[in-house]
């Protein structure tokens, strides 16, 4: 086990090495630069700021600059917003965006379950309408439509929740919930499909030969093989949500990160590009990580470590 | 021999699958019994409703589509025909254990060896965990599986599929049932393990005086461990007897066409194998005379126009052909037999 995660310690650490060299030049490949927005900057002015961001050095040093900074945690300091490091806003937008993410998270996917439980032992029931017609919603309307509703209906008209802002537990209900919907319908339709797979299975009829009741064979022998396929998919699910959503957050205002994934790149904000783009991936290979660790848990056949095997 | 008690009686059984194309008549009014003790063979070729008929006993088929649509299913003096899913509960595991046909899907990947035989224990009897654990490695050993201890800890992959068939074994025989529906045990497995299976099948139906009912188109599996034998067709039962009077004296055409189609050491080079030819028929709209009648060499214009009704060659032997008529003509088995059996 020590050693299956070293080496994927190795592996994710070259698997983040490429992406954020990708992205640096991906990234530069942009036309224009950081400053290009701000109009009739004398030419003099000008130079010194790329001089003093070193972005007037070969592209390949700057490269160097920034790897080394890395390296001592440093992921530079905004282009855009004026003294303020990367890492700081990082770490001031994180925590909301990760609140209302996990809360979604757990909402969506603890729904999701049972629904699609229930839809596969209703197969062609009623309640597998009404988790199909959830599931559709779901994916098809999207999340702004969904919040604005809430919004709408919840806050505006009968009062019971906040609109929007940010400071207690009552404001991060309904973006929660708008979040939670395409999490939901993901989940949904695949454990019912996994469940249907697993309903069918002999180890299932050499179960019910035993004597075991209905309950007794859902809880102890199909969740448990029908539920791997979602900690396939749960893994970027979270990375995606926890990292924050851009509409979300604007329609809620919520102080979290998702608007600075989608801002640094239209401002040209290199250091922010790459700041994000490196702690999304980060969370994101952690994920695949846990994944790959659950998967043992749940399936033995799939179990690492024990000196191989 | 003396009268021997009847364990399981089925009487008349018909057992339909309603599906979008029509109803499937998979099994069309059969009737046999088991006594204690013994052991039966369900012989057939695929489709011919063997199976169908076993989960019927066992309710496991999934209704729907399925349907009981009639007959009467008597196990150990009780009449279990119109029992529930929880009355079932009781008999399933405890009372009538089952062994399937692939030991590679049958057990639960995701779950110990020993948990697996445990769980039966636990749910049928009042035990400690500890206990019912205990009593999975002493099954462990009489499957013959060894180092019980350390493999009760273990997954299926870990198994080999004779083992794990020994492991299905095993939880079928936990609870001592008195009838072990095995549902082509060895059709699964490569030859020499099946040998080792058939073997500790015997020795545990001695051991433990089970009744055996196994289904299987393997006569060979017949001849090595059945008293006697059921041959079905098309959802009927055609012919029933001992095994030697199905293997030395068969009656019915069908059994005549499946004893000859088995392949012989004693064959020449140049011999091929001898298959019924056709196809059974379709069972949504099964014919109205004798099933077998469309493949059969002796068809008579009768036998396409009213099913055949079971006659008796002995106690122990019924046929259903309607050469058994008085007026029928003599046919007798044309096939040199026996072969099969012999040994």
């Amino acid at each position: 086990m020590l050693r299956y995660t070293f080496e994927r310690t190795i592996y994710m650490i070259v698997t983040l090495w490429v992406i954020i060299t990708l992205t640096f030049f991906l990234m530069h490949m942009i036309p224009g630069d950081p400053f290009t927005s701000e109009k009739r900057v004398p030419e003099q002015i000008r130079q010194n700021m790329l001089a003093k961001y070193h972005l007037d050095k070969p592209l390949i040093v700057q490269y160097g600059y920034y790897l080394r900074n890395l390296l001592h945690g440093d992921l530079g300091i905004s282009l855009k917003y004026l003294n303020r490091s990367v890492n700081d806003i990082i770490k001031a937008g994180f925590p909301p965006s990760f609140q209302i993410g996990m809360q979604s998270i757990i909402l969506g996917v603890s729904l999701g379950l049972v629904l699609g439980i229930v839809a596969a032992l209703n197969r062609n029931g009623f309640w597998d309408y009404i988790s199909m017609i959830l599931a559709i919603i779901g994916r098809s309307v999207p999340n702004f439509i969904i919040a604005t509703l809430l919004q709408f209906w919840i806050a505006s008209k009968l009062r019971w929740l906040p609109v929007s802002g940010w400071g207690t537990f009552a404001h991060t209900i309904l973006p929660s919930i708008a979040l939670s919907f395409a999490s939901l319908a993901i989940i949904s339709r695949l454990m019912r499909a996994s469940m249907l797979d697993v309903i069918g299975q002999d180890y299932i009829k050499t179960a019910k030969a035993k004597g075991l009741s209905s309950t007794e064979i859902i809880w102890r022998h199909m969740i448990r093989n029908a539920i791997l396929p979602i900690i396939t998919v749960l893994g970027p699910l979270i990375a995606g949500i926890v990292t924050g959503t851009f509409v979300i957050e604007k329609i809620f205002g919520i102080p979290g990160l998702g608007k600075y994934f989608v801002q640094s790149i239209y401002n040209n904000d290199y250091t922010m590009i790459l700041g994000t783009t490196i702690f999304y991936s980060t969370i994101l290979v952690l994920m695949v990580f846990f994944v790959d660790i659950t998967y043992g848990l749940i399936d033995p056949r799939i179990r690492l470590g024990k000196g191989g095997r | 021999m003396g009268k021997k008690e009847v364990l399981l009686e089925v009487k008349n059984l018909e057992y339909s699958f309603d599906t979008y194309a029509g109803e499937v008549k998979a099994v069309r009014g059969v009737s046999f019994e088991v006594y204690k003790g013994e052991a039966l063979a369900i012989v057939g070729e695929s489709g011919c409703g063997k199976s169908v008929t076993m989960h019927a006993v066992m309710k496991l088929n999934p209704e729907p589509p399925g349907r009981l649509k009639g007959g009467k299913i008597i196990f150990d003096g009780k009449d279990i025909t119109n029992y529930t899913d929880k009355e079932m509960q009781t008999i399933r595991g405890s009372e009538i254990g089952m062994i399937f046909q692939d030991p590679m899907t049958s057990l639960n990947p995701t779950m110990t060896i020993g948990k697996q035989i445990a769980e039966v224990i636990l749910k049928h009897q009042d035990v400690a965990k500890a206990e019912a654990m205990k009593r999975a490695k002493e099954m462990l050993d009489i499957v013959g599986i060894p180092n019980a201890d350390k493999r009760i800890h273990q997954y299926p992959h870990e198994f080999s599929g004779g083992m794990r068939q020994r492991a299905m074994i095993a939880i079928a025989l936990a609870l001592r049932p008195k009838l072990l529906i095995a549902d082509e045990p060895t059709t699964a497995l490569d030859v020499t393990i099946q040998a080792q299976i058939l073997d500790l099948m015997k020795d545990l139906q001695k051991q433990f005086n089970t009744s055996i009912i196994i289904i299987t188109h393997d006569l060979g599996v017949v001849a090595d461990i059945a008293d006697r034998v059921v041959v079905m067709y098309a959802g009927k039962i055609v012919e029933r007897g001992t095994i030697d009077e199905i293997f030395y004296h068969p009656q019915h055409p069908y059994t005549w066409g499946l004893l000859r189609s088995v392949p012989r050491l004693d064959a020449k080079k140049k011999d091929r194998l001898v298959p019924i030819i056709g196809t059974p028929p379709d069972l949504f709209a099964p014919p109205i005379g004798c099933p077998f009648a469309a493949r059969c060499d002796y068809a008579m214009k009768i036998c396409y126009e009213a099913p055949p009704e079971e006659t008796c060659e002995s106690d122990t032997h019924n046929v259903t052909c309607w050469l058994k008529h008085p007026y029928a003509p003599k046919v007798t088995n044309p096939f040199e037999m026996g072969v099969a059996a012999d040994e």
